[in-house]
């Protein structure tokens, strides 16, 4: 039988914190070729980290490797000495890792970073390595590798960090590539030119790729394999078109028909009575941030317009720096426009005064991005979710405390929760007593900012479901920010696309996604990972 | 989980030499065996026994009992000189951080010349100008604690300010003074609370080197600073009278930065 | 700019610093020249005291002794010691060398403990080790100094005899209050360090260079050391107010003459203007640290660097 490049067998990994042990990887196998790649999906927490920690022999100092084999083609990796694992490291196995921000030396050039595994290992002259180095930056796409080499992380984008990072995880051209969330810190169309990067690498060097993933669509369209992990156990795995076609497990398929790309659902066409003037008008807004003395004001939001029917769900897309969050806060009333308006109901926003200031926040709504930020952490949640009833003097004690139980029944927060702690919530939960407090007062319009992105796709399809069915029941007003358009189709009515704070296009959700205009758009579209656009999700 | 962390055999030691020198402050009768100011010439100057465990000193007062009557001078020093500290350093660290712009930058000004002043010269000119003695001591130590709450009570403030639950928090109706009560100085204080523990210590150490210099309470006050500085006449031939002293400061000093280290690990 | 607004502020601190010695000085009930003749020792009749002051400018309205001395400080001019007599500015430039060979090895001694200690309670090789190294920085700031030195002669100078206790010269007399200096000053720098190196060993590019095959003593010396050294020197300024604290404590306690010596006597006799004098000049000192570490942050952190046009 031929050797599989990588093979791991039966891998059981335990974390233990202050005396309790908890299972994270339980009883994993799986083998890569060369050339293949082998997509691990899962959520957070399912055990996939640890996996190509333990690969590469870099686990957290409080796990325990309890049972398994790791080979790699006859080397075993597992209890081998350090120096056996220096040698393998960077030369055998390379790693490119999750968030290319953080993980380049900030105090050391890009030439150094990419030279480094060559000096640990080859011994090479420093001439060659130079060489070696500038040939590198350009096989991973870096113009003018002369004068990038010179330069420091931090006057590279993400992009281009990340390339710089495969540079060097490849430099010594190794034998199996970790690539652990390779680009969940990227935007949708840097993210599509750094999987092509890797794939191209792949099949030029003939590498095995393990690619650690929660995204499915990216699993779909770069794995060859699939391994599908939850809570440590593998739940399923085979070659990727048979998995997703015909998944075996219940747990898989509700992954994938959670995956919003995958969906085919998309909104039902609301009519909207046009004699009634819309709830949120927005002319020429503009946002300056001024940036020294001399210079130029920086413009992150550009003289964009539209109008948000009462009732529907308007979106603002955009990768990062496209201005939707300034825009967002200036909605919200925390921010204020350099030129332009925007009317909410019959708030004129930019001029609000103090009494009236009071009567728009309660009309209007933010719900943050980041569940962990937005709770306070020494507040119990119906303490949290009562804060709006209490300063804007809705109810007695007894109503509110009624109030509350009613809003998070319609949250669907079991009736335990009233009394804990953020900390002792998930996140998903916490998402929910944000939207509770966000929803308390009866607000006209919610502003949501990116408030599903910092979730698994089980978690963020249910906060989705409840979104539409709040919106319903309430008659809600939404503007939903959000970079992921699989979501914004699932959910919106009309959307504005953002480019550096400038509008590119803008209309109803379908005509837009079915037929974009501009260049941008239909480069935003096509870079969505897994998605066909207008075909069969199942291909 | 947070129990365990009070079952550390290094934090059981330091709440225990914390629980003893209270003690020894709140009923010194119980635990001194003699009069620590009345000495009996007869026994000038022996090393520790059973009788005398610290020794006795150049008149024959038994130097243990004079380490216990010491104790409530150093604990309540300290304890006045944190409440300073504290309190001054706090208020002018939230109002700076909450209300910013140009009080900010006054406020923060006064701090800068604070900290540029070495601790012991800035305790050293506020003893010359209120006085030497215990309470004038405890005040000066308080004093140059003053901008180290203040800087931190301030990046405190600053950074509770910027996250979105306090932004959120006005998005619900919040007026400045209620979300500042209600949100953001509850969440600021814990690194104060560890610092306060900290400081206690420091004050402690600060106070005793201001007796020893013969700034803090005058003789025949068994302040432990003192009993070390009138020690060193002896240094030949009684080491006692040094040594044991400083060794009960240094405990206790280590007993405080061992709790505030605990403590800020609990409430991080 | 940015170095023109550093600059601006320091000197602004140094000038608060010296205005608020100035009305400390103020607010003391009587002043230097009653404190120093009044004693009926001296046998001065009033009128020779009234004599006095108006020679020492005392009877001057505040603003205009403010305005005069704020003039003395600009060119050196520290006045008149009211004890001795003596030039303030002759009293200081005759102590600070005794003082600065004193503290200066002192922080090389602190540097010498606490650069190995921090390597050892973060790469050290076992884990008990680790936590034992970072039990020692707790357990040298709770030594009382003043004990410590006293400890030190009790060991060194009685029990065995190394060093003379009176008389011992150049180096010989160096090594017991140098050694008492550096205690306290090693204790926060490894402090800092520990936790600094303990931060940087928590970022993911750790992970990655790990990833690539190094080993710890490389990743230590080419990737965590300058990173771990930033947040080190901030602290700098708050040492060298624990290096100014170490030399009036040693100098009093080895009975060497320097700035501490000077201080100690100034404030034993209520000497105003060598107070005012060591405390303008620390405050200085401490701000022009501050701002040579304010300007050596971009040498050493490329993302400070001014972009190149």
């Amino acid at each position: 039988m031929a050797e599989h490049v990588l093979d791991i067998r039966n891998l059981t990994v335990d974390y233990e914190t202050r005396g309790t042990r908890r299972r994270a990887v339980d009883g994993v196998s799986l083998h890569v070729e060369p050339g293949e790649v082998l997509g691990v999906v899962g959520e957070s927490g399912s055990g996939k980290s640890t996996i190509a920690q333990s690969i590469i022999g870099l686990q957290a100092p409080n796990a325990h490797i309890l049972s398994g084999s790791v080979r790699l083609r006859n080397t075993e990796l597992l209890g081998a000495s350090k120096k056996m694992w220096r040698q393998v490291r960077g030369t055998r196995i390379g790693l490119i890792p999750q968030d290319p921000n953080n993980s380049l030396n900030p105090l050391r050039t890009v030439g150094a970073s990419i030279a480094e595994p060559m000096l640990l290992h080859s011994g090479q002259q420093q001439g060659s390595v130079r060489r070696r180095v500038l040939a590198l930056l350009e096989m991973v796409g870096i113009p003018e590798p002369e004068r990038r080499a010179r330069q420091y992380p931090h006057e590279l984008s993400g992009g281009m960090k990340q390339r710089v990072l495969i540079a060097a995880a490849v430099a010594l051209e190794p034998e199996v590539v970790i690539a652990d969330e390779p680009t969940s810190a990227l935007d949708v169309t840097v993210q599509r030119r750094i999987l092509d990067l890797i794939d191209d690498l792949r099949s030029r060097m003939d590498t095995a790729v393990v690619l650690i993933t929660h995204d499915m669509g990216v699993a779909r369209e770069r794995a060859d394999r699939l391994l599908v992990m939850h809570d440590g156990r593998e739940e399923e795995s085979g070659p990727t078109r048979e998995v997703l076609a015909i998944p075996k497990r219940d747990y898989t398929r509700t992954l994938i028909a959670n995956v919003p790309a995958m969906a085919l659902r998309t909104r039902p066409k609301i009519d909207v009575d046009e004699s009634v003037p819309p709830l949120v008008e927005v002319r020429g807004l503009t946002r300056e941030f001024a940036r020294g003395r001399r210079s130029v004001p920086f413009r992150a939001v550009d003289d964009v317009s539209f109008v948000v029917p009462r009732g529907t769900t308007h979106a603002l897309v955009g990768e990062s720096g496209s201005g939707k969050t300034t825009i967002g806060r200036l909605l919200a009333g925390f921010d204020r426009a350099s030129a332009g308006s925007i009317r909410v109901a019959d708030h004129d926003v930019g001029s609000l005064r103090n009494g009236e200031r009071k009567r728009f926040r309660r009309a209007v709504q933010l719900v943050y991005q980041n569940p962990f930020g937005s709770l306070d952490p020494r507040q119990s949640v119906s303490s949290i979710v009562a804060e709006p009833l209490r300063n804007f003097g809705i109810g007695s004690g007894a109503e509110r405390e009624a109030m509350v139980a009613e809003m998070l029944d319609a949250v669907a927060l079991p009736e335990q929760y009233a009394n804990r702690l953020p900390r002792e919530l998930s996140g998903g939960q916490r998402q929910r007593v944000a939207i509770a407090r966000a929803l308390v007062a009866e607000p006209d319009l919610v502003v949501l900012d990116e408030a599903v992105s910092a979730l698994d796709v089980t978690v963020q399809a249910q906060i989705l479901r409840l979104l539409e069915k709040l919106q319903r029941e309430r008659g809600l007003t939404y503007i939903f920010i959000s970079h992921d358009l699989a979501v914004v189709r699932q959910i919106s009515d009309s959307v504005t696309v953002l480019k550096e704070g400038i509008q590119v296009e803008a209309g109803d959700t379908e005509t837009l996604f079915t037929d974009p205009q501009h260049p941008y758009t239909q480069a935003l579209l096509e870079a969505v990972p897994g998605w066909t656009l207008l075909g069969d999700p199942s291909i | 989980m947070i129990r365990s962390i009070w079952l550390r055999p290094s934090v059981v030691v330091s709440l225990l030499v914390i629980v003893v020198v209270a003690s020894w402050a709140l009923f010194p009768g119980v635990f001194a065996s003699h009069d620590p100011l009345a000495g009996s010439p007869g026994e000038a100057l022996q090393p520790p026994s059973g009788a005398h465990w610290f020794g006795t000193d150049a008149t024959g007062r038994d130097l243990f009992s004079r380490v216990v009557a010491g104790s409530v001078h150093s604990l309540t020093g300290g304890a006045a000189a944190v409440t300073i500290g504290c309190v001054t350093g706090t208020t002018m660290g939230i109002v700076a951080g909450a209300v910013g712009g140009i009080v900010d930058d006054i406020l923060m000004r006064i701090v800068d010349v604070l900290l540029a002043i070495p601790g012991l010269l800035l305790a050293l000119s506020v003893v010359i100008l209120l006085g030497f003695g215990t309470t004038n001591a405890a005040i000066a130590v308080g004093v140059t604690s003053v901008a180290t709450f203040a800087r931190l009570a301030r990046s405190q403030v600053v950074e509770v300010r910027a996250t979105d639950y306090v932004e959120a928090a006005f998005g619900s109706g919040g007026s400045f003074g209620s979300v500042l009560v209600r949100h953001i100085v509850p969440n600021s204080m814990a690194p104060v609370v560890a610092l306060v523990a900290l400081q206690f210590g420091s004050a402690i150490l600060q106070i005793a080197t201001l007796g020893f210099l013969g700034y803090g309470a005058p003789p025949p006050t068994p302040e432990w600073g003192l009993l070390i500085a009138e020690g060193r006449d002896y240094l030949a031939t009684a080491w006692w009278l040094t040594t044991l002293p400083g060794a009960v400061v240094a405990a206790v000093v280590l007993a405080t930065k061992g709790l505030s280290t605990t403590l800020r690990k609990v409430l991080g | 700019m940015y170095v023109l607004r550093r600059i601006g502020q320091a000197v602004l601190v140094v000038f608060i610093a010296f205005t608020a010695t100035f009305l400390l000085m103020q607010a003391l009930p009587g002043d230097g020249i009653l404190a120093r003749y009044e004693s009926p020792d001296l046998g001065l009749t009033p009128a020779q005291i009234e004599e006095l002051r108006v020679l020492y400018g005392a009877d001057e309205p505040i603003w205009r002794q403010y305005l005069t001395t704020l003039g003395n400080f600009l060119t050196g001019d520290f006045g008149t010691s009211i004890q001795t007599g003596a030039d303030v500015s002759e009293l200081v430039v005759t102590a600070l060398p005794a003082t600065v060979v004193l503290a200066g090895t002192g922080f090389l001694l602190a540097v010498v403990v606490a650069v190995p200690l921090a390597g050892l309670a973060t790469f050290g090789p076992f884990g008990w080790l680790q936590s034992l190294m970072r039990s020692v920085p707790a357990l040298f700031v709770s030594i009382p100094a003043f004990w410590l030195a006293i400890m030190l002669i009790q060991i060194f100078s009685f029990r065995l005899g190394w060093v003379p206790v009176i008389g011992a010269e150049g180096l010989q007399a160096l090594i017991l209050p140098a050694l008492t200096i550096s205690v306290p000053i090693s204790a926060p720098l490894a402090q800092v360090l520990i936790r600094s190196l303990d931060e940087v060993l928590d970022r993911p590019f750790v992970g990655v260079v790990r990833a690539r095959g190094a080993s710890e003593w490389w990743l230590l010396w080419r990737n965590v050391a300058k990173n771990a050294l930033i947040p080190a020197i901030t602290i700098a300024g708050v040492l060298f107010g624990e290096l100014v604290a170490g030399a009036v404590i040693t100098e009093e306690v080895f009975g060497r003459t320097g700035l501490g010596s000077l201080t100690v006597d100034a404030v034993g006799n209520r000497d105003i203007p060598v107070i005012q004098a060591v405390v303008v000049l620390t405050s200085i000192g401490f701000v022009v640290i501050n701002l040579i570490i304010d300007l050596l942050y971009p040498v050493i952190d490329p993302r400070l660097r001014r972009a190149k046009a």
